[in-house]
């Protein structure tokens, strides 16, 4: 098994302070079945962590308590040292406007336009209403996306690749200190896939942005990560970089790289 | 064991409708109301249901004008017959008929539509924006069913009348402006004020179950499947007793 190493370099053990994300302790179960186990998750400004595991050892799960879709049992949550269980629910929707959050199936409003769909998060999550300001927000981040051409269309007529890059731009239009992915490339041609990998990775070059990306998919982790948790029976069974984990002799490891 | 389990769920799901109304109604007030967003709901949800509500009213005033004829007439009564008619369709039968048309279409149209938008994240993606959900899905459209219902009912109503007096002409013909005269020279004011405030609560309660129903809804597409079908049966339950709860109110303030 791989062990989190005692490098101090690692941004895992940077101050308390530079954290951007951090979960302590975290349980959670369902029916008296454990989800989480003691989870120990630290994220530093400018890093992307990738949560890897098979289906079923608590990947969405942690994601949820992570934003506070979910509560945890034990343990806590902490948003730029802002603690999400003790937060009023006025208080968490201010800190959860720092984040950005990409979801598996896009979670696009389907009545609404590809430019709707960024203008409701302009009008509602920034506040902001002027029309110039607004269209120059829309049609930067489309462009950031590589979506422009799309403006006009409905959710129903883009492909899967096009529903995640809005979904994107859609997350990134807030400007977030924090960017979460869950399972970006899930079912997505390797083509789209690894076009997407490369969008999260330049995104988090580009904004400077923490990222945490949940998924099963090798190249994508390959592609966009820094470090790597690895997550067996819901709990953190190894952690490193892409090669240090490729390395490991574990077998439940190693079969993610075979 | 299983009648107990079956009514801790019933009481587990009316506490959870509960705080979603109270939490509807928190939002209401402390919120800016996106009027632009209720009409838009309110012209879907009554463009949507005109047509059926329209039909069935007719047919409803028609079918009640046509059953009621003979008895009346073994009585010597056909005269008060278009009265008859007015009060029992004003007073009862069109916001009750209505109101379950539209517990059928617009709560599981809403039902529907709330729960694929919680099926597919929506809700999610707003509520992790710091977006609160309530604002631009559960408010606009309560309301809306809230203001469209009794529209819906009162053209209802003008339905069931041109029903009645099709179902008149077809056995006797009658004179329009007396059939008109003799079906309103009884109607009071204590009779139409309780019907039309009682189809404002039917409105607002088919806009909070289908709401509620689309909130709750388990994940895939089977757990749409049931929020729609939820909806609508909750729906309908729940217009019979607010019109059993209005009709006893009723006669305790004007006496039955």
């Amino acid at each position: 098994m791989s062990l989190p190493t005692e490098n101090n370099d690692r941004p895992d053990q940077g101050p308390a302070d530079t954290a951007t994300l951090q979960m302590v302790d975290g349980t959670k179960g369902f029916g008296g079945e454990p989800v989480l186990r003691d989870m120990q998750l630290r994220l530093n400004q400018g890093e992307t962590l990738v949560i890897l595991g098979r289906s079923g050892s608590g990947k969405t799960v942690l994601l949820k308590c992570l934003v506070g879709l979910m509560k945890l049992d034990e343990g806590s949550v902490l948003i730029q040292g802002q603690d999400l269980g003790s937060a009023d629910s006025k208080a968490l929707n201010q800190i959860r406007k720092k984040l950005g959050f990409l979801f598996q199936g896009a979670a696009i409003y389907d009545s609404l336009s590809v430019r709707e769909n960024l203008e409701f998060h302009i009008h509602r999550q920034l506040q902001i209403q002027d029309d110039a300001e607004v269209e120059s927000l829309v049609m930067k981040v489309l462009q950031d996306v590589g979506l422009e051409e799309a403006i006009g269309k409905m959710p129903s007529e883009l492909s899967g690749g096009m529903r995640k890059r809005l979904g994107l731009a859609r997350a990134l239009v807030s400007k977030p200190d924090l960017m979460l992915y869950d399972e970006p490339t899930t079912g997505l041609d390797p083509v789209t896939s690894q076009e997407i990998s490369r969008l999260i990775r330049d995104t988090q070059s580009a904004r400077g942005v923490a990222s945490l990306v949940v998924t099963h998919d090798m190249r994508c982790a390959q592609t966009t990560a820094d470090r790597i948790i690895v997550l067996r029976d819901g709990a953190a069974c190894a952690e490193g970089t892409y090669a240090e984990l490729e390395s490991s002799s574990d077998a439940d490891i190693k079969a993610f790289f075979s | 064991m299983s009648i107990l389990k079956g009514l801790s769920d019933r009481m587990e799901r009316l506490g959870s409708l509960v705080q979603f109304a109270f939490k509807a109604a928190r939002t209401l007030v402390s919120s800016r109301p996106d009027l632009r967003e209720w009409i838009r709901q309110g012209y879907l949800l009554g463009n949507r249901s005109l047509g059926l509500v329209a039909v069935t009213a007719f047919i409803v005033g028609l079918v009640l004008t046509v059953q009621s004829r003979p008895t009346l007439a073994m009585f010597g009564a056909e005269g008060w017959l278009p009265s008859m008619v007015a009060i029992s369709i004003i007073k009862e039968i069109g916001p009750v008929i209505t109101a379950l048309v539209c517990a059928g279409k617009i709560g599981s149209g809403i039902g529907a539509e709330v729960a694929s938008m919680k099926v597919s994240e929506q809700i999610d993606a707003m509520d992790v924006s710091g977006i609160n959900p309530h604002a631009y899905i559960v408010v606009p459209r309560m309301m809306a069913a809230t203001l469209v219902v009794p529209v819906l009912v009162l053209l209802g109503d003008a339905a069931s009348i041109v029903g009645s007096y099709v179902g008149m002409v077809m056995t006797a013909p009658i004179d329009p402006s007396l059939f008109i005269t003799q079906a309103f020279e009884n109607l009071e004011f204590s009779d139409l004020l309780p019907a039309v405030a009682k189809t404002v609560v039917f409105g607002l309660y088919i806009g909070l179950i289908g709401t509620h129903c689309g909130f709750e809804s388990e994940p895939g597409p089977s757990g749409v499947a049931k929020a729609t079908n939820r909806s609508v049966v909750t729906g309908i339950f729940g217009v019979f007793l607010i019109d059993l709860f209005f009709v006893n109110l009723t006669n305790l303030i004007f006496g039955s």
